[in-house]
């Protein structure tokens, strides 16, 4: 991230951002309690393996938290505000697995401060989920 | 409005899937429940990418009904 004496470059198509995160029992205990969902596929490894699953399924609430750290401390940064979300799970990720979130700028609008983005979760070869984003920045910020 | 009409009536009709009335040049956001600020934003960058076009602040800030938004498009293409 930039510091105050280095301002961010301004934001234009085709910026990337990644990081690399894994979900471990404790987030999912975590969110189990915050969110009130309890459900057997994302809570009891038996039942999720009678399902044909690996193991538990991390719930898609955490890919997104993941999701909002990384739109909130690098792209766009900490001055953006979301707008819209839209994320379409492709295949389970399993508790434990490495996965890395990805984000590119696919479009920006000056006019009215806003950033699209589109962003893809992978574990190796296997892709998780992709989706898009839409944040609304100060204008200054986007590249003219 | 002509040839850019129907293309931006289905970014209306999208946007604003609660509204049934006429949309016409002279729609304009006090009209539609839906159109507040931040469906403004989308109405925008739907524009944008629908007609290959790029707007400015102050160009945004000038219009006053669907039928000026209309007239902008066309006269960024040229």
């Amino acid at each position: 991230m930039a510091g105050p004496d280095s301002p961010s470059p301004p934001i234009a198509v085709g910026q990337c951002a990644e990081r690399t995160f894994i979900i471990d029992a404790g987030a999912m205990a975590a969110f189990a309690s915050l969110s009130g969902d309890r459900s057997a596929i994302h809570t009891d490894a038996a039942f999720a393996r009678g399902r044909g699953y690996e193991d538990v399924i991390v719930y898609g609430g955490l890919m997104l938290a993941q999701l909002s750290g990384l739109l909130g401390s690098v792209l766009p940064g900490d001055d953006a505000v979301s707008a819209r979300w839209s994320i379409d799970y492709r295949k389970p990720l399993y508790l434990g697995e490495e996965a890395v979130l990805r984000l590119e700028v696919s479009h920006v609008s000056p006019a009215v401060g806003l950033v699209e983005l589109r962003f893809s979760i992978r574990t190796g070869d296997r892709l998780i989920a992709t989706g898009s984003a839409q944040s609304l920045v100060p204008p200054e910020r986007i590249a003219p | 409005m002509s040839q850019i009409q129907p293309e931006l009536e289905d970014i209306l009709r999208t946007l604003f899937d609660e509204y049934e009335g006429p949309i016409t040049g002279a729609l304009t956001a006090a009209e539609v429940e839906q159109w507040d600020s931040l469906a403004n934003v989308q109405l925008v960058v739907l524009a944008e990418r629908t007609f290959g076009v790029r707007f400015s602040t102050a160009e945004i800030a000038g219009l006053a009904n669907l039928g000026a938004l209309a007239d902008l498009i066309r006269a960024k293409q040229g």
